[in-house]
Order: C-alpha cells, then structure tokens, then sequence
C-alpha cells in the first residue's frame, strides 16, 4: 500500500517538474484514456479486495483499455461522431461500480474489526 | 461458418469498410483536410469574424462613396429641372434593376428542412437544397401574386439570377448559402399571403409533399439589399429602339 | 488512519493479499504513470471540447465563403462607384453639367433590367408537348409541358450566363411570372399557344450544352417524356425590350445610412 501512494506521488512530482508537452488537439484522446486507466486501477483494487489479484489482467487492461479508449476518441473525431461517449459510458460506469463494491467490503472489514 | 456465412460476413465488411471511408472523405473535405474538433471551430469563428469586419470597414468606404454621389445629383438637380427628372429616372430604373437597397410592405418567408432524421445530412446534404426547384415555384408564385422584388437569404433576385446547388452549397448569384432560406418579397402583404396559403398552392405542396418547415409572415417595412455585384454584359449589347 | 491502511494490506486476518512484492511494485508503477499523465494532462490548456459536429463546420465554412464572396462584390462595387464620382467630376469640369453622365446611368440601368432591345449571339429553344403515345400506368399530365419545367430551364440557362431571356418575345424579368396551363403558356399577362419559343442571349456554347448535355433537365424532359425539345444556336439574335407596365406601388428606395 504504502509502495503504491509513493507510486502514486512520484507520478505527480514528475509531472509537475518534467517539461513534457503534447499537442491541445490530442488532449481529449488523452483524458478518455486517463479515464479508463482509472478504472483499471479500480479494479485492482477491487479484486485485491476480493483476493483475485492477477498483475497481467491489471498491467493488459490498465493500457489495452486506454489506448483503444484514445484509439476510439480520434477515429471519433475523424468519422464526425463523438465516439467517446461510448468509453465515457462504458469506464465510468464500471468505475462506480467498483467503487461501489470496494467500499462495501471495506465497510464489511471495518464492522467485522470492530466486533472482533 | 458455411459458405453463405463466409461471403456474407466478407460483403457487409467490405460495406462497412467503403462507408467508413465515405465519411472519413466526407469529414476532410468538410473541414479541408483537418478532422473535426472545437479548435477548428474556433479557427473558423476567427476567420469568420475577420472577414466580417473586413466587410463592414468596406461597406462603410462604399456607403461613403454613394452619398458622395448623390451629394453631387442633389446640388445639380437643385440647379436645373431636367436633371432632377433625370435623377428621378436613374432612381427608378436603379430600383428596377435591383441596385438600389428598397423597402416596404410586404410577406417574409422562411423555409427549413424537415426536422432532424428525415434525411443523411451527409453526402446528399440539405433535401431543401437538392430540390431547389421548390424555390423557383415559390419565386413564380410571389411573382404571379404582384411581387416587386425579391431577397433570397440577403440575395437579391434579378433578372439574371441562377440558383445553384453543387456539393453541399447553394449558389445564389454566385454566392453560397445553406438552408434555411429566408425569402422576403416587397408587394401587397394580403395578396402575397393568399397566394402562398392557398389550398392545394405551393406552400401546401411544400408541407404536405416534402415535409418542409414553412413559415409565412406579413411585414409593413421590409427593407432589401442591392444586388450585390456590378453587372457587366458580355454578350448582350443594346440595339436602337426604333420608335 | 494507520488502521484504514492495514484494512487494505489484508484480507482478514491472513497475510498479504498481494503476495509478492513484485506485484505491488506494478501497481505503484501504473499508478505513478497514471498520476504523472493525470498531472500532464491539467497542465495542458484545456479549452472546452464541446462535441463540434459536422453540420457546424460545415456551416462555418459556407459563412467564410459568403462573407469572402460579399467582399469581392463590395470591393467591385467600390470601384464602379468610384468611377462614376470620376465621370461626374470630369463631365461638370468640362460641360458644366453632370446630364450626359446620368444619361448614359440611364441607360446602363435599363439595360440591366431589360427594358433596352438588345441582340447578341445566343440559343433559341422550341419545346412543344410530346405527342407519343402514353406508356402503362403514365399519367396523360406526363407528357405536358408544366411551369417548373419552364422555370427549370430558364434557371439553367441563367447559370449558364444567359443575359436576356425572352420566351414567344415577351422578355423575362425576375418579376414575370409564368403560367402553363395546357396547351398555351402565360407570361407577363400575355398568352401563347405552342409551340412555346425562349430565346437567350449569351455564350453560345455554354448555352447550348445547358440545353442538350445528358443529365441537363432539357434532356431529361426529351428522354424521358418525349416533350419535344429543339435547339440551335445563332451567332445573332435579337429580343426585344420589356414592354409591360411595371407595378412599384409597394416600394421605394431606401436611403442609405
């Protein structure tokens, strides 16, 4: 856990001080990924909790999702349909879920601890 | 998967893959070369609004210029009796003509496609545009009614006027213009509306037939531009009338 | 706090969940990617990407190439208007009187909107109804000459440049009207039996494949209905003047600003 927020501010420090731009115009196909990468690690941490942990599961579905999420976004954009909507829809749904899911069992463990 | 499933499934991808490619073709030639996205947009509301004011600073030197002109037939015709009847010739065939912004009562009609999905908006563009026919019978019609004069979308409609639909645009004098269409006629208001709301007339043709938006509205000043362009005949020269 | 931390670190009371440290070591990578290009991603300048459809741009682009058109119009009309002001300078140094000046207006507007005889080389066209018999299930109004077919046509050949238009030798004006009914034809409240006769002046050639090119209206009107539709060309016609009373009782000048 504790590896995991360094991680977490680690990305943060380097993004702030490394000098990396990319185009406006890619920005969106960028936020779809960040959006299913996101849920990705909502899942992780859902299964962690469920005991089904599986690092390739995590690692393919953490970049497959994001890059055919962006992949979705451009060709979007070139077909004239906002085709983004779609990953939108489909990531964020399933992010509440899990979301939804984790803070069950987390809520489960607290009030099994405090009867124990 | 059997035969029949095999060529099926080739063919509906081969139509997926040729109608993919339609509208990539469609969305670069729409945005010449680009792909859609609100940055385009805005470069386009900026060239846009460049052009505006590039046209309002040339419409300010052309408005200078034409009082100066008629500052010059005032102060003569002031002086000398043939030249305001001649000043008062010149105004009527200028009006005539249509080179004369004029105003008065009269109709303003407006015209739109049939809502949303009635038709692809892609290939074939607007169903108004395809069959502009429609506004040449509206035109006819306005003219049987007594029409004076005629505005199509800020076009006045000359004698020499085309309508003309090529890719995606319509062209009225040579100007492009999409739907919807805005027509405003200078004559009898009363008149000009029986005509058009007649039973079974144009604007009921236009509704029933093909579903268009149509909206008719009586007005006690409208007020028209000129025709926009110097007209120059290249083929038609004048002949002595013989008396 | 510490306690909330140790909730995720086991499941139960039993040992790690993520057993190895391998595993959390992926984990902190993915995250710390993620975050960095979160953090990237709210450096960039995001403006908003409201979804821009195509009938938008499309839109857009009509605009531009009808305000760039308006500004070629403007400037043209600046420049003739600039030379009248020149000939009335020149005309009032040299007679004293600015008379000729608007006379020859006078003119140049009664050219333009047909009230002038005029000739030139142009196309005459003949239509007439078709007089072949009716196919199964066609409707005898078929084979008749209607006023769109008209109004068509006369839009054709204006596209192709023609400057004076006259059909059975009344001129058309933008305000006559055209009334078919049957066998005769009502324009300018004259009427005419058929065969119905327009003449164009302009570019002999343009006008001429806008009568005769397939996929023209005039071809379509004598493929597939048989209407009778001839044409030839003339290196010199001639059509006369509108001769009507014109009808200004609704409108005026307006003055400029």
């Amino acid at each position: 856990m504790l590896l995991a927020i360094i991680g977490l501010m680690m990305g943060v420090f380097l993004g702030l001080y490394l000098p990396i731009t990319y185009p406006a115009t890619y920005s969106l196909y960028i936020s779809v990924g960040i959006l299913a990468a996101i849920d990705s690690v909502f899942g992780a941490i859902r299964s962690v909790l469920e005991d089904r942990f599986n690092t390739e599961i995590f690692v393919s579905g953490f970049f497959g999702n994001a890059i055919l999420a962006g992949f979705l976004a451009y060709i979007g954009d070139r077909l004239g349909v906002p085709l983004y909507y779609a990953a939108i829809f489909a990531f964020g749904g399933r992010l509440f879920q899990n979301f939804a899911i984790i803070r069950r069992y987390l809520l489960e463990r607290l009030r099994s601890k405090k009867v124990s | 998967m059997d035969f029949k499933g095999k060529v099926a499934l080739g063919l509906l991808c081969g139509i997926l893959g040729f109608i993919i490619s339609m509208q990539f073709n469609t969305v670069k030639n729409a945005t010449e070369g680009g792909f859609l996205s609100a940055q385009k947009a805005q470069q386009l509301s900026m060239e846009l609004r460049n052009l505006r004011s590039e046209k309002e600073r040339l419409n300010e030197e052309l408005t200078g210029l034409e009082k100066r002109l008629k500052e010059y037939e005032i102060s003569e015709a002031d002086e000398d009796l043939i030249i305001k009847n001649l000043k008062m010739d010149l105004e009527r065939y200028q009006l005539l003509a249509g080179y004369k912004d004029a105003e008065g009562s009269g109709v303003i009609i407006t015209i739109d496609d049939p809502p949303s999905a009635d038709y692809v908006s892609n290939e074939e563009g607007s169903f108004l545009m395809y069959n502009y026919d429609v506004i040449l019978d509206l035109i006819n019609k306005l003219n049987a009614a007594g029409a004076e004069a005629i505005v199509i979308n800020d076009q006045r409609y000359i004698s020499n006027t085309e309508i003309y639909y090529t890719s995606n645009t319509v062209l009225i004098n040579s100007v492009p213009t999409r739907p919807p269409f805005i027509i405003k006629a200078i004559g009898n208001p009363e008149t000009l509306e029986a005509a058009l709301n007649m039973r079974y007339g144009v604007v009921w043709g236009m509704k029933q037939y093909y579903n268009l938006q149509v909206n008719i509205k009586k007005d006690d000043a409208i007020s028209i531009p000129r025709y926009s362009k110097v007209i120059q005949y290249q083929y038609a020269k004048p002949v002595e009338t013989v008396q | 706090m510490q306690n909330l931390l140790k909730l995720f670190n086991k499941a139960g009371d039993e040992g790690e969940t993520m057993k190895s440290t391998y595993q959390k070591i992926i984990f902190a990578l993915m995250l710390c990617i993620l975050s960095f290009v979160t953090i990237l991603q709210f450096r960039n300048v995001v403006e908003d990407y409201s979804f821009v459809s195509l009938k938008n741009i499309e839109d857009l682009q009509t605009a531009i190439n009808q305000e760039r058109e308006g500004i070629k119009d403007l400037k043209e009309l600046i420049t003739s208007n600039q030379a009248r002001l020149e000939e009335y300078n020149s005309a009032l140094r040299a007679e004293g009187s600015i008379q000729d000046v608007l006379k020859s207006e006078i003119d140049n507007m009664k050219l333009i909107s047909g009230f002038q005889d005029v000739e030139g080389p142009g196309i005459t066209i003949i239509l007439q109804d078709s007089d072949r018999e009716l196919y199964e299930g066609e409707d005898p109004n078929d084979l008749v000459i209607h006023d769109g077919d008209i109004l068509i046509i006369l839009n054709s050949l204006k596209v192709a440049g023609a400057e004076a238009i006259a059909i059975n030798g009344q001129r058309v004006l933008n305000t006559s009207e055209i009334k078919c009914t049957g066998p005769t034809i009502t324009i300018n409240n004259h009427t005419y039996g058929q065969p119905f006769i327009i003449k164009a002046i302009g570019d002999p050639e343009t006008l001429d494949a806008a009568i005769k090119a397939p996929g023209s209206y005039a071809e379509y009107l004598r493929e597939v209905y048989g209407l009778k539709v001839e044409s030839y060309v003339s290196p010199l016609m001639n059509i006369t003047r509108y001769k009507g009373s014109v009808n200004m009782k609704n409108i005026t000048a307006k003055e400029g600003d």
